[in-house]
């Protein structure tokens, strides 16, 4: 290694990098002997040592705040040792509780924006420093961390409101569209979710959100199992589902009745699938233009009604469209984001 | 390499395990603090988490710019290691072993959202970009600014994996064997090539 012809005989001498970056005193006898031998050099190991010490790496300022925040997801998601134990013993009825613990919201509202929404802000808000806005646009998801430790998983053209801090006495979060919670547990302090004022309690389980402020006149709340109370209190009703159960509230007549669901339907979005099921072809174009974060445009009519069952799992849109477009009889037409179907 | 007995640090190695318990992983070999861990030590992985954080989210962001990525990356694999603590096998450089595993988590995880969000709305990561500036404490000044200038076009012309070899290379400071290892080549020697290609190519830049 000591024949150096070049400068780059230099620069990829593991001993001579070391030397540049981290000297010390050994380090310096070498290669000052190095040099007595090799005089000749002396102005090729100086230009090598520039190259290195001119060398800018991009690093980025990580607040301690960042490094503390994940550490405390991570212990609360792993906590101690010994418990840790217990689980890997138990754990398949560990995973049947964490499935059983699934609860499902399904909510569409329009008009279902009142006085208690503004109230409940105003209350939440006297106690809160700061809040988080997380904003996803149409064709993206994101998973978001709670400063609790609760896991969310936030679908396209979705957004969540919640504190840097949640107070002592509860946790309260707001969303506009459709969220996924993976609770953490903490009976001291009940979960709430606020969507367009229905407030959904849980003291530490999983459950969807849907609240995409739509078309549709209807709330939908399903409950795999586990316990969950769902409040309106402009309309002052207050109910507690069932596992198995679906309460769906209709705005119109003001009315709710209960009845059961599909769960695949209401959280495969969040395993990444794009699953339909009877679904007409107004329903088909809002979801592709949420999920994929484009346009979409009808020129003439289909002959039929759609009524489409299927299930795309992490498919690019091209896959999807020429799935859709052989079962329903179209063509389509791609042009960046704007999508023609031609009947 | 250097005998562990020819160390000063030799004389304490019997007292301090006894005595500070919680504070001495500084002085400690890496081997010795992953088996702590392992057996459920959890300053051990206090010390191993606070002692590799902004490195991996730095390393991180070289291949992914979305900082929820990297943050759920790096905490899937904290929690990873502390879930299947018993089962990990023993390694000298703890570096080393969370920069592989974050490198194939992080990759995986783009590759998956990239599937996922057609949109391609999701940024790229840094790419291992650097660049050369001009040091006025360099007393010998062999490089002018109008070389270092020369040598910034050029690195542009680098190739990704050749800047990634650099990156280990000169940034991290890690051994040909290391930057193998992480960057899966077949052998030492055709990790020296690559960095040998990337260099030659720079300083004819700055000829």
């Amino acid at each position: 290694m000591n024949i150096k012809k070049n400068i780059e005989d230099f620069l990829t001498d593991e001993e001579f990098v070391r030397w540049v970056k981290s000297p010390d005193p050994e380090l310096d006898v070498f290669w000052l002997k190095w040099l007595q031998l090799y005089p000749e050099k002396r102005e090729m190991l100086i230009k090598a040592r520039e190259i290195i010490l001119s060398m800018n790496f991009k690093t980025h300022h990580i607040d301690e705040e960042i490094q503390e925040k994940s550490l405390n997801t991570i212990l609360s998601k792993t906590s101690s040792v010994s418990s840790l134990d217990k689980i890997e013993k138990h754990s398949k009825s560990f995973v049947f509780l964490r499935v059983a613990a699934i609860l499902v919201m399904f909510l569409t509202t329009t008009y279902f924006v009142n006085n208690y929404v503004s109230s409940f802000e105003k209350k939440s808000k006297q106690k809160i420093v700061s809040n988080i806005i997380k904003q996803n646009p149409n064709g993206r998801k994101s998973k978001i961390q709670l400063p609790d430790g609760t896991t969310v998983w936030l679908n396209a053209g979705s957004t969540l409101t919640y504190p840097s801090k949640f107070t002592t006495k509860e946790r309260v979060v707001n969303l506009d569209g459709q969220a996924f919670f993976d609770v953490i547990k903490d009976t001291l302090r009940p979960f709430r979710v606020n969507s367009s004022g229905l407030i959904t309690t849980a003291l530490g389980t999983s459950f969807d959100v849907d609240a995409y402020s739509a078309q549709n006149d209807e709330i939908k709340v399903s409950l795999v199992s586990g316990k969950v109370s769902i409040e309106n209190k402009s309309l002052k009703t207050k109910n507690t589902t069932l596992p198995g159960e679906q309460l769906v509230y209709s705005i119109k007549n003001q009315k709710s009745k209960i009845r059961s669901f599909d769960l695949k339907e209401v959280v495969a979005w969040k395993d990444q699938i794009l699953y339909f099921k009877n679904a007409s072809l107004p329903e088909v174009v809002t979801r592709l233009e949420r999920w994929y974060g484009v346009k979409i445009h009808l020129k003439n009519k289909p002959t039929k009604k759609w009524n489409l069952t299927g299930e795309f799992k992490k498919q690019k849109i091209a896959r999807v469209l020429d799935r859709l477009s052989f079962i329903e009889n179209f063509e389509y037409e791609i042009k960046g984001k704007t999508i023609k179907f031609k009947f | 390499m250097i005998e562990k007995s020819s160390l000063p640090l030799g004389n304490d190695q019997n007292g301090y395990r006894e005595k500070e318990k919680t504070s001495s992983f500084v002085n400690m070999e890496d081997i010795e603090i992953w088996k702590q861990f392992k057996s459920g030590n959890e300053s051990a992985f206090i010390y191993i988490y606070k002692t590799n954080f902004k490195n991996l989210y730095n390393y991180s962001l070289q291949f992914s710019k979305d900082v929820n990525l990297v943050e759920d990356s790096i905490q899937d694999l904290f929690i990873d290691i502390r879930r299947t603590r018993k089962k990990l096998s023993d390694t000298t450089s703890i570096k080393l072993y969370l920069y592989k595993a974050i490198r194939r988590k992080v990759l995986q995880y783009v590759k998956h959202s990239r599937k996922y969000f057609w949109s391609g709305s999701l940024e790229e990561g840094n790419n291992f970009h650097f660049t050369f500036s001009y040091e006025h404490h360099l007393i010998a000044k062999q490089l002018t600014e109008e070389k270092i200038e020369r040598l910034n076009q050029a690195l542009e012309t680098l190739p990704k994996r050749q800047r990634e070899v650099i990156y280990y290379f000169f940034y991290e400071q890690m051994g040909y064997q290391e930057i193998k290892e992480i960057m899966n080549f077949t052998n030492v020697k055709s990790v020296r090539n690559k960095a040998y290609i990337a260099l030659k190519t720079l300083r004819k830049s700055c000829e």
